[in-house]
């Protein structure tokens, strides 16, 4: 009889593969380029890098141009979260309510966080085109004509506000979702036997309850918006000017363009310790939020009882909002003129709102329908306009003024199989396969690995085990850009670089420390007593957790599966990167080069590409959307 | 039964490492391997090479022009055998000799191929450096140039050019200086019939803005740099202020969004009628002298870029033929690219269109006659002047592009961002060894 492995093997056997992991991709690479950083180096150059002592800090900290940079990057960091928190939660709030097909109507909303960013990128560019984009005939059918968007300073930033708002919302509204609907019914019961008011109901129950989720999806927001980089590479490569120009752009520019190796290493250290200081911030905030902080801590946002802090605790949205607008002022403005010059939209907008705030319930019912149609309707203009154009021949892409109704043709996706129209691009369905077998080995192996490591983190004493924590998540915030130079040096002198194996390692280390921490707090809901039950009938540690503690988290993996699956799947700077030849790009690699193509911009090529790629997605999503919802409550909420 | 979860961890590997054997595709023995931009030329050049009678298959990998520069990047930084021979942009041969990417080609190319048959514009921009050195790192391969299409029955039509000549006094033609280009861009806008007078490459993509500005700056007497090398006084010299406020007074004459213009966006526009005159390179005319994508085929005409008040220069693009250092098929692209040199396969080149380097073939009518625009292009080559090709032109181009964008968007003043450029790349130049006096 074989001897069942003690907890500490356990232990070790789970955590081991997923920390050995990490530091190879991720601590061996930092110390690598801390030394590049201090060095005049240019990667490829035969010239052996050079120290130079802290002359590439002096040099970042003494450029203007660099500090216009972080400032910017934090503007647009702020602004975009703020817009995914009110509208993502402003769904959740609307689509709250039992009504039918409501499975279609938030996988409906969820389309566009499942498409490739760089992909998103290169769609607003098309649909902000200024002849013949979507958004120009919008604006000539109320009559207005505004064609600024990607070519006004101010309004450029905006347009990157407005595209990863539309991307991102949902994640907001996904987690808000979920959080609702975790509230306790009868809380709200009890406030109705009191006659409370909609309002104070949601004041004083609803927000409560779930403002540490929020807080936990608003982190994960903040820390994925600093390193915003596909959608701005290929909507306005930080033009005009450098009116968009974000850290993670830079950084880019300065690597890989300009190979300018050392410098860039220098920067890209800059924004780690940045990071790290989120970071710090972020555990701190997520520990009190689950009552797992040091013993003298309270809960998050009840800290000192003073009238002082209550007030805090009351206003902070209030405070927030007026911050982030009172800093941005002018640029606010210049939206609002924009916004000012289609009055009928935005005035229907906003009374909408007013409605649904002051109306009583029977017209906030009805109201809350329409309002759903709406903002539906506003989200899914865009994906029709992808759809359309896969369907139309090339000169009604084009066409001026844009056509909306067009005779449907399958030319865009025969010429898609074809290798786009001069057949050069390669080969579109090889390209899906390798996104494939990329995406579903990384996937797998994040998830198992990670499931592994959340265990042993939920259920042992691990000696160190908040370091360890913090050291997992903190590979989850720093901008991949950062260790981007070393990793490709690494992969090219270990033979790594061209290969599926290489890109799904990195893309498995991408996704662990999200895998752990999503399935850490869906570990720690299962009761203890269930695998002590076991234990006591002679199971072994390893049969308990793979008979009686994974089938409980099985909802939890369906989450993280489908989050893993996402960002493997449409991954774009590091599949550029590291492999060389077309018959290996993914899909999201090949699809983006199409937007300069032989034969000028293939926009419907592009958009069939799109369409099909995200179809496994969106299938995928549906038919795990109930799993989802219950899975992204990241167990901030105990039940 | 507790290796069942093992088994589920496993097969992520096996999924992993079954597939990972297969290094991508390609990377044949028997192939030689070309990195080009994708684009006509390159399909062009697959078709000739496809006729290559040394015994090995060549292929032209083709590379989106968005990745072009990055990819081409990596393949340094990796020491990539991928690639035997890169056909890389004219800037680039600096780097590439300095970092010793590309092969010294200097013996090998005064045996194996005949260099009095090359014009020595060509061979000085796409082969040698440093300039004047007599050291050769590539082959010109597709020369390249600036020029513009016009819209021949806007041009030609009696009432237009009545009423031109009454507002202007002198007769509509294609224009010979800039500041008839100024008029007659001013004369054809009119945003209420969607028609705008010209688009010139205002944008920040790659290299635009700084190819589309630097030949109304040497027009105008400016230059990026002294013959120290040094752009202090130079690049923000009066001459070189008053040609970037020329070259930005020009986007009133073109359609919104011309800021974010380059090759693609001004052929779009112009094969969709909304433009009178379109700035071009060559190597991309052949996309407008297509009937399918141009509504106006019949009707288009093409001119040599203007000349100025001080002088008469055009902004040269193209790229020169290199063999990659990390190639390990060194010899097999030796031989290749001496079969590429001889007459008979330039002028099959010339042919299917590709731009030759080779006179004979240049002044033969085959090539006048291949296609409507090539007169013109034998014009403009001895107006072709580069930018800079020393070893951190990149770092001067990126400063130049931002810069030279945000005074277009208004978001500084051109003499703002001819001295912020000066001064950036005077750090760079100086950095870099390459400022000989100040």
């Amino acid at each position: 009889m074989r001897k069942a492995l003690g907890d500490r093997a356990v232990a070790n056997l789970f955590l081991i593969p997923s920390l050995t992991l990490l530091i190879a991709f991720n601590v061996f690479p930092l110390f690598w380029s801390l030394y590049l950083s201090f060095t005049n180096y240019h990667a490829g150059s035969p010239i052996a890098p050079v120290w130079v002592g802290g002359a590439n800090y002096t040099d970042l900290f003494t450029d203007p141009d660099k500090w216009q940079v972080f400032v910017r990057t934090a503007r647009l960091v702020g602004l975009s979260v703020f817009a995914q928190f009110v509208v993502g939660f402003g769904i959740a709030l609307l689509l709250n309510r039992q009504f039918r097909a409501k499975g279609l109507v938030t996988t409906a909303f969820l389309l566009p966080m499942m498409l490739s960013p760089v992909l998103v990128g290169v769609f607003w560019r098309f649909l902000l085109e200024p002849q013949w984009g979507l958004m120009t005939v919008v604006y000539s059918v109320f009559g207005a004509q505004y064609t600024g968007w990607l070519t006004d300073p101010n309004m450029a930033f905006w347009s990157l506000v407005i595209a990863d708002t539309w991307m991102w919302a949902p994640f907001i509204m996904l987690v808000s979702l979920a959080g609702l609907s975790s509230v306790p019914k009868h809380l709200y019961e009890a406030a109705e036997v009191d006659r409370a008011s909609y309002w104070f109901k949601f004041r004083y129950i609803t927000i409560p309850f779930i403002t540490p989720l929020l807080l936990v999806a608003l982190l994960l927001r903040t820390m994925d918006c600093f390193k915003f980089f596909d959608m701005v590479k290929v909507m306005t490569d930080g033009g005009p000017g450098a009116a968009t120009e974000t850290v993670a752009v830079q950084l880019y520019r300065m690597a890989f363009s300009r190979t300018d190796t050392g410098m860039s290493c220098a920067l890209a250290y800059i924004v780690l310790v940045m990071i790290i200081g989120l970071a710090n911030v972020y555990i701190k905030a997520l520990n009190r939020a689950r009552g797992e902080g040091p013993a003298d801590s309270r809960p998050l946002f009840s800290l000192p009882d003073t009238k002082w802090m209550s007030f805090v605790q009351s206003w902070w949205p209030v405070g927030f909002f007026a911050i982030v607008v009172i800093w941005n002022w002018t640029s606010v403005l210049g939206l609002l003129s924009v916004a000012a010059s289609m009055p009928i939209v935005s005035l229907s907008l906003v009374a909408i709102v007013i409605v649904c705030v002051l109306g009583g319930s029977v017209a906030r019912h009805y109201l809350s329908y329409v309002g759903i149609a709406a903002i539906l309707a506003i989200f899914l203009i865009p994906l029709y306009w992808i759809t359309a154009t896969s369907l139309k021949k090339q000169e009604d892409i084009v066409a001026l003024p844009p056509k909306v109704t067009f005779a449907p043709t399958m030319e865009q996706y025969k010429k898609l199989v074809a290798g786009g129209s001069s057949g050069t691009a390669g080969s579109y369905l090889r390209q899906v396969g390798n996104s494939a077998i990329v995406g579903v080995s990384s996937t797998i192996l994040a998830v198992s690995l990670g499931a592994m490591a959340a265990y042993a983190l939920a259920r042992f004493r691990v000696k160190g085990k908040n370091d360890w924590l913090f050291f997992i998540l903190s590979t989850r915030m720093l901008p991949p850009v950062v260790v981007a130079i070393p990793i490709f040096l690494m992969f090219t002198s270990i033979g790594l670089r061209n290969t599926y194996t290489g890109l799904s390692l990195l893309y498995t280390v991408f996704n662990l420390s999200l895998a752990v921490w999503l399935l850490k707090g869906f570990f720690e809901e299962v009761p203890r007593d269930y695998e002590d039950a076991a234990l006591l009938d002679g199971y072994s540690r390893l049969r308990a957790f793979w008979h009686v503690t994974l089938p409980q988290v099985l909802p939890g993996i369906a989450a993280t599966t489908i989050f893993c699956f996402i960002s493997a799947w449409n991954e774009f700077a590091f599949a550029l990167i590291l492999m060389d030849r077309k018959q290996s790009y993914t899909a999201p690699v090949g699809l983006q080069g199409l937007a300069i193509g032989a034969q000028g911009f293939e926009w419907g090529v592009i958009a069939a590409g799109t369409l099909l790629f995200l179809l496994p997605v969106a299938i995928f999503t549906f038919l795990l959307r109930n799993q989802l919802l219950r899975g992204v409550t990241f167990g901030a909420i105990k039940r | 039964m507790r290796r069942v979860f093992f088994g589920f961890a496993v097969l992520g590997a096996l999924a992993l490492f079954g597939c990972g054997g297969d290094k991508g595709a390609g990377g044949g023995k028997d192939e030689l391997v070309i990195l080009w931009a994708q684009w006509q030329p390159a399909d062009a050049l697959q078709k000739l090479v496809d006729t290559y009678p040394g015994g090995i298959r060549v292929r032209v990998e083709q590379v989106p022009w968005a990745q072009y520069l990055d990819k081409r990047n990596t393949v340094w930084a990796g020491k990539s055998s991928e690639y035997d021979i890169i056909i890389g942009d004219s800037q680039w041969l600096g780097q590439g000799a300095e970092e010793k990417h590309y092969v010294d080609l200097t013996d090998w190319m005064k045996t194996a191929v005949k260099m009095d048959d090359i014009t020595p514009a060509a061979l000085a921009a796409y082969g040698e450096y440093p300039a004047g050195s007599g050291k050769y790192y590539a082959m010109p391969c597709e020369s390249d140039g600036i020029g513009f299409a016009y819209r021949k029955d806007l041009f030609e039509d009696p009432k237009e050019m009545a009423a031109f000549r009454a507002k202007y006094g002198y007769d509509l033609a294609p224009p010979k200086t800039w500041g008839q280009f100024r008029d007659i861009a001013e004369f054809f806008t009119r945003p209420d019939q969607k028609l705008y007078g010209c688009a010139l490459f205002y944008s920040k993509q790659y290299d635009s803005v700084t190819m589309g500005f630097e030949q109304v700056l040497w027009c105008y007497g400016g230059d990026w740099v002294d013959k120290n090398e040094n752009p202090m006084g130079v690049i923000n010299s009066p001459d070189a202020v008053r040609a970037l406020e020329f070259f930005i007074d020009l986007k009133k004459f073109a359609p919104p969004g011309v800021v974010n213009y380059y090759f693609e966006e001004t052929k779009n526009a112009f094969n969709t009628g909304q433009l009178a005159m379109a700035e071009e390179w060559f190597a991309f005319m052949p996309g407008i002298n297509d009937p399918k994508t141009n509504k106006f085929f019949d009707h288009t005409g093409y001119f040599l870029s203007p000349g100025g008040p001080k002088g008469h220069y055009v902004s040269l693009g193209g790229q020169g033929m290199s063999i990659s250092s990390y190639s390990k098929k060194q010899g097999e692209a030796r031989k290749f690219m001496e079969w590429f040199a001889k007459q008979e396969t330039q002028l099959a080149w010339a042919k299917l269109g590709g731009y030759t380097a080779n006179i004979n073939v240049l002044k033969s009518d085959d090539f006048k006659n291949a296609a409507p625009y090539n007169a013109v292009f034998s014009e403009t080559v001895p107006l072709l002047k580069d930018f800079a090709n020393n070893k951190v032109y990149q770092q001067l181009l990126d400063v130049s592009q931002e810069k030279l964008n945000a005074a277009v968007t208004g978001q500084l003043t051109p003499k703002e961002a001819l001295d912020a450029i000066a001064q950036s790349q005077l750090k760079t130049l100086t950095q870099a060894g390459l400022v000989t006096s100040k």
